[in-house]
């Protein structure tokens, strides 16, 4: 996961949805489905952050 | 023997009264000024030719002197009115007397000079040009030429020594933003700076790469001697030069050719220098304008990028509570379904089962009178016996 892009994350993010969406979701797999869901957004949001944190310090470092 | 004869001396005298008796009065005679020297006395020496039209080629020729009196006041009048310097290659229309000299021969002395025929051929030669550099379809080239953004690579054509070079240069020292400006020396006014620009412009040419724009600027001083820049092929190479070119040529009067067909034409030197430090500010600003528009189409992204996640985990909380109430719906319905179809309920509804022996009796055939039978109802079983 690691180093998945946050494109194919995002990709299977809405993969995982569209099966609860269309009832194609089994109460077996149920619990990995959601644990894989909810470890994908988190990875997701991570890349946000140090995105914006890089963002920030190319703007102080041209500001300077 | 000898024939009759008259000395040297006799005929010139005879030429000398002959022709003065043939042009008794001053007349007016237009012609081109080839040459023109002013001797330490202030006394002015031309010579006047006629060519054949659109050539070198002299038709005729003639001395001429404008004495030293006559010479200061028709000069000064001259530069007054026409803006020039009176000098060689200039067509002018003289008052003129015939003179003969016995020794220096044939001579024409000028009394006046009219400076509006000199004006009128100046403007003449000017629309001349005017009209073959249309005619030639450069007209428009150089002012065409797509300026660059960024024009801090200057070549610069003028007189190191004028004044409005050196301001031009102050100018751009105080300016915030690095300029880097290259001098290519010339005559900028007068005989020569038409062929000295030229070769300036030539030399430009091998090294176009190193710049972005071409500056001719002529510093300061009088506003004479400015026909040069009227000149038919310093014009069609300026308008056919493959950079910009921005002129602060400082006319006080009439804007020159070269002007026109300079791709930027200011007054001086002084304002080709802030227009070329304005030029810098803005784009300055625009780049900064635009490094935050960046920023914040960053900022934006990510705005939605962190809102879309956010509904995403909603969601999955949303679709996962649906999903798992969906199936213990479900398990209800069939429990439901199952429990209906139990004994126990039909025992409820009134119905009872028989048995005999443990059987279950489904026929009439099945018991015989005397046999102990157990019936069974919802709470609870009764014996009974079959008469």
């Amino acid at each position: 996961m690691e180093n998945m892009t946050y494109s194919d994350a995002m990709a299977e993010i809405e993969q995982i949805l569209d099966r609860f969406r269309r009832d194609r979701m089994s109460v077996d797999e149920l619990t990995a489905q959601v644990q894989r869901a909810t470890e994908l957004i988190t990875h997701c949001r991570t890349r946000l952050m140090k995105t914006e944190e890089e963002l920030q310090r190319i703007d102080t470092e041209t500001s300077e | 023997m000898s024939d009759p004869h008259v000395t040297l001396t006799q005929l010139q005298r005879s030429i000398k009264t002959s022709l003065e008796a043939a042009f008794p009065k001053s007349l007016w005679v237009s012609a081109e000024v080839a040459e023109l020297k002013v001797n330490s006395s202030g006394h002015c020496y031309l010579e006047l030719v006629e060519k054949a039209p659109f050539t070198d080629v002299a038709l005729s020729q003639a001395r001429a002197t404008i004495w030293r009196a006559v010479y200061q006041k028709v000069s000064r009048r001259f530069e007054t009115e026409t803006g020039q310097r009176l000098t060689a290659g200039m067509r002018i229309l003289a008052q003129v007397s015939v003179t003969y000299h016995e020794l220096y021969g044939f001579s024409l002395n000028v009394s006046d000079i009219d400076p509006t025929f000199t004006l009128g051929e100046l403007e003449r030669q000017r629309q001349l040009t005017i009209a073959q550099l249309q005619k030639d379809g450069v007209w428009d080239m150089n002012r065409e030429l797509p300026l660059p953004l960024l024009t801090d690579r200057i070549a610069v054509i003028s007189s190191p020594q004028a004044a409005g070079y050196q301001d031009f240069m102050e100018q751009l020292r105080r300016s915030p933003y690095r300029c880097d400006a290259t001098i290519f020396e010339a005559v900028v006014q007068g005989a020569g700076a038409e062929d000295d620009i030229i070769a300036a412009l030539d030399a430009i040419a091998g090294r176009l790469e190193q710049f972005d724009l071409v500056v001719i600027i002529r510093g300061g001083g009088s506003a004479v001697d400015l026909s040069c820049f009227d000149g038919y092929r310093l014009c069609a190479h300026v308008a056919q030069f493959p950079l910009p070119i921005v002129t602060g040529i400082g006319h006080d009067k009439d804007v020159s050719v070269t002007d026109m067909v300079a791709h930027t034409m200011l007054k001086t030197p002084t304002a080709v220098a802030a227009w070329l430090v304005e030029r810098a500010a803005s784009l300055d600003a625009r780049l900064t304008r635009t490094s935050m528009e960046v920023r914040d189409a960053a900022t934006a992204l990510l705005q939605t990028h962190k809102s879309r996640l956010d509904l995403l985990r909603v969601d999955l909380s949303h679709q996962t509570t649906l999903l798992l109430s969906r199936h213990t719906e479900r398990l209800r319905s069939a429990a439901e379904l199952v429990d209906s179809r139990s004994p126990k309920h039909i025992l409820q509804l009134g119905f009872s089962v028989a048995r005999c022996n443990g059987m279950a009796i489904t026929s009439v055939h099945e018991a015989d009178p005397g046999d102990v039978l157990q019936i069974e109802v919802s709470d609870g079983t009764i014996e009974t016996t079959v008469n």
